[in-house]
C-alpha cells in the first residue's frame, strides 16, 4: 500500500488554505489546511455528515467557501464556476446522462471545450477501451449494469485529463463483490492514466485499501492526514482511533511508572504499562487504545503490567484468526464490565475457548498507544462486537438482513409513491381542468335540455306528465327574488302545475338545429311544451307542421292579445301561437362617445365610428336596418334589395367599420366603451338604462324593425293541457304587467299599462316609456320583417354568415 | 406430463387476462368513437334534400370535401396560424414557469402550481369574456399601453387596430394562449421534475455553462414534455371557436371552428359541416405524424 507513496518532490494540485464553510448557524467545514499532491490517490474519510462532500464540492465548484480559499495548479479558482475549472467528478449515481449514448456521455466534456466531432470522439473511445467498455459504445447508459455505469462515469470524467478527478462515493450503489473488485479497477486505472483521484468515503476499509494518503474528517473538522499505516497505528484522536479499523479504547490517567515504563491507571482498575508517555504528566487523562489483533494469549500474567486478565464472552473462529470477546471485571470497584475484543492466530496449538474461561491477554510494548483525553466509548468499538455478536447468532443475521431489505424496499417503494405520486397527481390535474374546460355549464345545460323526462308521443295535446316543460330566452321571466315571487312561481301556485323553466335560447338558428329538428324531424315528440323563438322562426315550425293548434277554449285571456298581432300572415287568428314580448331593433349610443345625437342608420357608417360600432349577429335585424338605411323596404319579399343591403353590408364589414356581430354582449360592449353606438334591442336598453342613464336608445329616422318572440306548442308536447294553462296565465293583464315591469319589453297583452299605473313607483313610470308603449308616429316606422321562403332564407343567411365571420 | 399441461394452460389462462381487461375500453371507443366517425364521414359524402329536415341522401358527394378548402381555405388558414402562434407563445410562456415551479420553487412548489392551476378550474367561457373587459378600450392594458404611449407604435405593427385590442387577431391569439397555457405547462412541468438535477451539476462538471447545459441536457431531456404539451395545445386551439367569437373582429374572429359551428347550427347543413370537420381532422392528423417524426420522441427516454 505504501508503495504508491509519491515522490518526495511531487508538487501540490490542490491547496486548501483555511478553506471554511457554513449553513447558517451549522458549520459543514471548519478551517480545512492541507494539499493534494499531484498524482496520489487521496481519500477523504468519515461518516456521513462529517462535512466530507461538502469539502469535495468546493473544491469542484458547486460549493463556494464561506472563508478561505481553494488553489488548484497554483490559482486561486474558489468563486470559479465548476465549467471553469479543470477538475471532473464522478458523481455518487453516476448522473450519466439518459438521452445519449455511451459514447456520446465520454465525449461530453471535450464537445464541451469544442474539440471537434471526430477528436472527441475517437478520444472517448480510447477511453472506453482503458475502462473495457469498448463495445457498449453505442448503448444507451440505461442499457448499462451499475459496474458499467461506473465505469462510463469514470472514463467520462477522466477523458477531459482534469488536474484531479473527484470521486463521491462512486462505490456506494455497487454489491460488495462488485465493489470489491472496482476497487482494484479504480487503482488500476489511476496508475494507469496517473491523474490525482480525489475519494469520498464513508468506508474505512476502502479508504485503506485504495488510498495513498486519507484525510480523516469528523464533524466538519480534519483530523487526521496520513498514509493509511500512519492513521491506523497511530491515530491522531480518540476519534480516529474508533473510526478506522477496530480497537479497544480504554480509559484511565497518567500515573507514574510501572517496571519502568510510563504507566497508566486505566477506569476500570487495572493499570498497564505503555511505551511512552509521550510528554503527559501524572494524572493527564488519556485514553489507552489497543489493536485486537495485537493482543497474545498467555498462560501467565506479564509482571511489567502488558497483560490484563478477563473471562472469555464468546470465541468465534474465522479460519485464519479467531476472534475473541472478553469480558474485564471492574477492579476499582465501579459497576459494569469493561468488553475487550482481540483478534489472535487460529493454529492448532490454541486452547479451547469456553463461556467463562479466565483469559489473560498479553501485548508488545508498542501496542497501547496513548490518546489524549477521555473516551466515551469504553472498550471494543462497537462494528466489532456487533460482527460477533451477528455471527454468533445466525437466526440474528437472518432477521436483520430482512430487515434490512424490508427498509430498503419501503424506501424504494416510497420513493416509487412519491415520484409516481406526482405524475399522477399532475394527471389528475390535468383531468380536472379537462372536465372544467370540456364540460363546465355548457354540459351541465345539455344534460337538462336534453332530458326528456319520460315523455310519451302523442299527436294530441298530452295531460300526463306531471311537469309543464317551458324553453325560452335568457332573463325573459321575473325570477323570485326580493321579496317578489317571479311568475313561474305564481304560476304553480295558482294551478298546482310543476314547471320546468328552462333559458337556454340563445339563438333561433341553434335552437332549430338543436332542439326541434332532431326531435320532431326525425318524428320524435318535443322536448318541450312551450318554446319561445321569434316570429320568423315560430313560422317555419308551424309551416313544416310541427306545432300543434292552441286549445283555443282552454285560454279565455287571449281575448287580451293586442289587435296588431292578431292577424298575422303566418298565423291568421293567432291559432298556432300567442306571443310572448315584443321589441324594436334600434340603436343605442353613449353621447359622450358619439359627440353628438344619433339620428340616422347611416351615422353608424361615419368614418369617426370605425372600428367601434357593433351589429347584431340576428340577421333579420342587421339586415332590416341595413335595408331601411339603403331606402328599400323590409317588410316585403325583395331579394335584390336584400343582397344589395348585404352587399353594403360586407363592404363596411371589409372596411373595418364594425367591431362585431354580438348577441346579447352588445351590452357589455355598450357599458365599457368599447362600442360607441350599436344595434341594439329595445328591451336590454331600457333595463341597462337604470344603471347608465347616459345611453340614448333611438328609433332611426328611416325607421325600426320590430319582432316579438312567440310561444308555440310544438308537436307532441307531453303537457300541452298545461301550457295552454300556462298561456292564459301570463295573458291575464294583472300578470302580464309584473312581467312587463321586470323585462321592460313591449307587452302583446291589452290592459297592461293600466295595471302598471295601479302598481305606482317605478312601474307606473314605465307606463310612460316611448320605447315600452310607442305612440303611434313612432309605431308606423316600425317594421316587421318580411316572410321569406325557405330557399331564400338559406342564401341569405350563407350570405350572412359569410360576412359576419361567422 | 400431466402437470406440464396444466402449468401451460395456467400461462395460457394469464396470458389472456391482459386482453379481457382492454375488452370494454374498446367496445367504450368502438361504441363512442368508431361508430360517431364512420356516421360522421357517411354525412360528410351525402346530402341533404331540405336542410330544414334531417334526411340525407347517400350520394358519394365528394364536392362537400372540395368545397371544405374553396369556400373556407381563409378561415382553415386563420385557425392553424392562430393555434401554431399560440402553442409556440404557450410553449415560450409556460417553459420558464414550469421550469421555475420544478426547480426553484422548493416548498412553494404545490402552491404555485395551484396559482397556476386554480383560474382553470373556473369556465372556459367565463375567462374568455374576463378577457374582454381585460382587453377593452376601459381596460388597464390598453390605458397602460397608452399611458406609455407605445399604442400607436402598436398600431403601426398591427398589433393594436384603430387604437384597441379587444376584437383583435392579437386578442383572440392571446386568448387562446391564456386558455391553453396549463395544457403546457403540466406536461412540461412534469418532464422537468423527472430529471435528475445532478445531471445538471454534471455538465457543468464537464465544461458546460448553464446555457449549454440547458440546451444540451434540459431541453432534450423535457422535449416529450413539450411534445405532449404542443399536441394538448395545438390540436384543441385549432378547432376553438369561443375565442375567435368573443374576442376576433368579423374578420380575425372567422375561423374554421366558427364554421364548423354555424355550418351545424345556423345553415342546417350537416354535411358540409361533417366535411370541414374531417378535413381539419386530417390536416391535424398530418401535421402531427410530421411533427412527430421531427421531433423523433421514441429516442427520447
Amino acid at each position: 500500500m505504501s508503495s504508491q507513496l509519491p515522490a518526495p518532490n511531487a508538487d501540490t494540485v490542490i491547496q486548501l488554505d483555511n478553506v471554511h464553510k457554513a449553513f447558517g448557524d451549522f458549520v459543514a467545514v471548519e478551517s480545512a489546511n492541507f494539499s493534494i499532491r499531484r498524482g496520489e490517490f487521496f481519500s477523504l474519510l468519515g461518516p456521513s455528515g462529517c462535512g466530507k462532500t461538502t469539502l469535495l464540492k468546493m473544491i469542484a465548484g458547486f460549493e463556494l467557501p464561506t472563508a478561505g480559499r481553494v488553489l488548484l495548479e497554483g490559482a486561486d479558482v474558489s468563486h470559479v464556476p465548476p465549467y471553469k475549472r479543470n477538475v471532473n467528478t464522478v458523481f455518487q449515481q453516476y448522473a450519466l446522462f439518459p438521452h445519449m449514448t455511451v459514447v456520446d456521455n465520454v465525449a461530453f466534456g471535450l464537445r464541451a471545450k469544442k474539440v471537434d466531432v471526430g477528436h472527441a470522439t475517437r478520444r472517448a473511445k480510447e477511453m472506453l477501451d482503458i475502462v473495457k467498455l469498448g463495445e457498449f459504445a453505442q448503448r444507451r447508459p440505461a442499457q448499462l449494469s451499475g459496474g458499467q455505469q461506473q465505469r462510463v462515469a469514470l472514463a467520462r470524467a477522466l477523458v477531459n485529463m482534469p488536474s484531479a478527478l473527484l470521486l463521491d462515493e462512486p462505490l456506494a450503489a455497487l454489491d460488495l463483490k462488485l465493489r470489491e473488485s472496482m476497487q482494484l479497477e479504480l487503482k488500476r486505472i489511476q496508475r494507469e492514466v496517473g491523474i490525482t483521484f480525489i475519494f469520498v468515503t464513508h468506508d474505512q476499509g476502502e479508504a485503506l485499501t485504495m488510498s495513498d494518503r486519507i484525510a480523516v474528517m469528523s464533524r466538519g473538522r480534519v483530523e487526521q492526514i496520513g498514509t493509511p499505516e500512519e492513521i491506523y497505528s497511530k491515530p491522531a484522536s480518540i476519534f480516529v482511533a474508533g473510526f478506522i479499523g477496530s480497537a479497544n479504547l480504554l480509559p484511565g490517567a497518567m500515573s507514574g511508572t510501572l517496571e519502568g515504563h510510563p504507566a497508566v491507571q486505566l477506569d476500570s482498575g487495572h493499570r498497564i504499562g505503555i511505551a511512552s508517555s509521550g510528554g503527559l504528566s501524572d494524572g493527564h487523562p488519556v485514553t489507552v487504545m489497543i489493536r485486537p489483533e495485537r493482543f497474545n494469549v498467555v498462560s501467565q500474567p506479564d509482571p511489567a503490567g502488558r497483560s490484563i486478565t478477563g473471562t472469555v464472552q464468546h470465541a468465534i473462529f474465522h479460519g485464519a484468526d479467531m476472534k475473541l470477546v472478553v469480558h474485564l471485571p471492574n477492579t476499582s470497584g465501579a459497576a459494569g464490565v469493561t468488553e475487550l475484543s482481540a483478534t489472535i492466530e487460529a493454529d492448532d496449538n490454541l486452547p479451547a475457548f469456553n463461556h467463562g474461561d479466565p483469559i489473560t491477554m498479553a501485548w508488545a510494548v508498542d501496542a497501547p498507544f496513548v490518546l489524549q483525553g477521555r473516551s466515551s466509548v469504553i472498550g471494543a468499538t462497537t462494528t466489532d462486537v456487533d460482527e460477533v455478536q451477528a455471527a454468533l447468532d445466525g437466526k440474528d443475521i437472518g432477521a436483520a438482513k430482512h430487515a434490512g431489505d424490508g427498509i430498503a424496499a419501503s424506501q424504494f417503494g416510497r420513493r416509487a409513491l412519491i415520484a409516481g405520486g406526482s405524475v399522477l397527481g399532475a394527471a389528475a390535474v390535468v383531468g380536472g381542468v379537462l372536465a372544467v374546460t370540456g364540460g363546465g355549464p355548457k354540459a351541465e345545460s345539455d344534460t337538462d335540455g336534453s332530458n326528456p323526462g319520460g315523455t310519451s308521443a302523442g299527436s294530441t295535446l298530452g295531460t300526463g306528465a306531471a311537469e309543464l316543460r317551458i324553453f325560452n330566452w335568457q332573463a325573459y321571466v321575473d325570477p323570485s327574488e326580493d321579496g317578489a315571487i317571479g311568475t313561474v312561481e305564481r304560476f304553480s301556485e295558482a294551478t298546482g302545475v310543476a314547471v320546468t323553466y328552462a333559458e337556454d335560447l340563445n339563438d333561433n338558428n341553434e335552437f332549430y338545429a338543436k332542439e326541434i329538428e332532431p326531435y320532431l324531424g326525425t318524428g320524435k315528440p318535443a322536448l318541450w311544451d312551450i318554446v319561445c323563438p321569434t316570429n320568423w322562426m315560430a313560422a317555419r315550425i308551424k309551416n313544416l307542421g310541427w306545432a300543434e293548434p292552441l286549445p283555443l277554449d282552454r285560454i279565455p285571456n287571449r281575448v287580451n292579445l293586442e289587435d296588431r298581432f292578431v292577424n298575422q300572415a303566418w298565423d291568421f287568428g293567432a291559432v298556432y301561437s300567442l306571443p310572448w314580448q315584443a321589441g324594436i331593433t334600434g340603436i343605442a349610443y353613449n353621447p359622450a362617445l358619439t359627440g353628438g345625437e344619433i339620428k340616422s342608420i347611416n351615422d353608424l357608417f361615419k368614418p369617426d365610428f370605425k372600428g367601434k360600432v357593433a351589429m347584431l349577429s340576428e340577421m333579420r335585424d342587421t339586415l332590416g336596418l341595413m335595408m331601411l338605411a339603403l331606402g328599400s323596404d323590409p317588410r316585403v319579399l325583395d331579394e335584390d334589395a336584400a343582397m344589395a343591403a348585404l352587399d353594403r353590408l360586407e363592404e363596411l364589414t371589409n372596411d373595418g367599420q364594425f367591431q362585431a356581430f354580438t348577441g346579447n354582449e352588445y351590452l357589455a360592449g355598450l357599458e365599457s366603451g368599447d362600442f360607441v353606438a350599436c344595434v341594439a334591442w329595445s328591451g336590454d336598453v331600457v333595463q341597462l338604462q337604470y344603471t347608465r342613464p347616459d345611453i340614448q336608445f333611438v328609433i332611426p329616422e328611416e325607421g325600426a324593425m320590430s319582432w316579438y318572440d312567440t310561444m308555440i306548442i310544438p308537436r307532441g308536447a307531453p303537457n300541452g293541457v298545461a301550457a295552454a294553462e300556462w298561456m292564459n296565465f301570463v295573458y291575464d293583464p294583472v300578470q302580464a304587467a309584473q312581467l312587463t315591469y321586470w323585462v321592460q319589453y313591449i307587452s302583446p297583452v291589452k290592459g297592461v299599462r293600466e295595471e302598471l299605473i295601479k302598481l305606482g313607483g317605478d312601474a307606473a313610470a314605465l307606463a310612460d316609456s316611448p320605447i315600452l308603449f310607442p305612440n303611434e308616429e313612432d309605431s308606423a316606422r316600425l317594421n316587421v320583417f318580411a316572410s321569406i321562403p325557405d330557399d331564400i332564407d338559406a342564401t341569405l343567411t350563407e350570405r350572412f354568415l359569410g360576412i359576419t365571420g361567422g | 406430463m400431466a402437470s406440464t399441461v396444466v402449468d401451460n394452460r395456467t400461462q395460457r389462462n394469464g396470458r389472456k387476462i391482459p386482453y379481457l381487461l382492454v375488452v370494454p375500453g374498446l367496445l367504450f371507443l368502438f361504441v363512442f368513437f368508431i361508430v360517431p366517425l364512420i356516421t360522421l364521414f357517411k354525412i360528410s359524402l351525402s346530402t341533404k334534400p331540405n336542410r330544414l329536415i334531417p334526411n340525407y341522401d347517400f350520394t358519394w358527394e365528394w364536392s362537400n370535401y372540395s368545397q371544405a378548402f374553396t369556400d373556407f381555405g381563409p378561415q382553415l388558414l386563420r385557425a392553424f396560424g392562430y393555434a401554431a402562434v399560440a402553442t409556440i407563445l404557450c410553449a415560450i410562456i409556460a417553459y420558464p414557469i414550469a421550469y421555475f415551479v420544478a426547480f426553484k420553487a422548493g416548498k412553494w412548489r404545490t402552491i404555485l402550481l395551484g396559482l397556476v392551476m386554480i383560474p382553470f378550474f373556473t369556465s372556459f367561457l367565463l375567462r374568455t369574456i374576463a378577457w374582454q373587459s381585460i382587453l377593452s378600450n376601459e381596460g388597464v392594458v390598453v390605458k397602460f399601453l397608452e399611458l406609455i404611449s407605445i399604442d400607436g407604435l402598436l398600431n403601426d405593427l398591427g398589433i393594436m387596430q384603430n387604437g384597441r385590442l379587444l376584437r383583435t387577431r392579437t386578442a383572440v391569439i392571446g386568448g387562446l394562449t391564456y386558455n391553453f397555457l396549463p395544457f403546457m405547462l403540466l406536461p412540461i412541468y412534469v418532464s422537468l421534475e423527472k430529471i435528475d438535477l445532478r445531471l445538471v451539476d454534471a455538465a457543468a462538471d464537464l465544461y458546460s455553462p448553464f446555457a449549454a447545459t440547458f440546451r444540451k441536457v434540459l431541453l432534450p431531456l423535457s422535449l416529450p414534455g413539450v411534445f405532449a404539451g404542443t399536441l394538448l395545445t395545438f390540436i384543441p386551439a385549432t378547432g376553438d371557436f369561443i375565442n375567435a367569437e368573443l374576442l376576433g373582429d368579423p374578420k380575425s374572429g372567422s375561423v374554421i371552428g366558427r364554421v364548423v359551428q354555424s355550418e351545424f347550427l345556423e345553415k342546417n347543413d350537416y354535411p358540409s359541416a361533417a366535411a370541414i370537420s374531417f378535413v381539419l381532422m386530417m390536416i391535424i392528423t398530418a401535421i402531427v405524424f410530421v411533427y412527430a417524426k421531427f421531433m423523433g420522441t421514441e429516442d427520447l427516454v
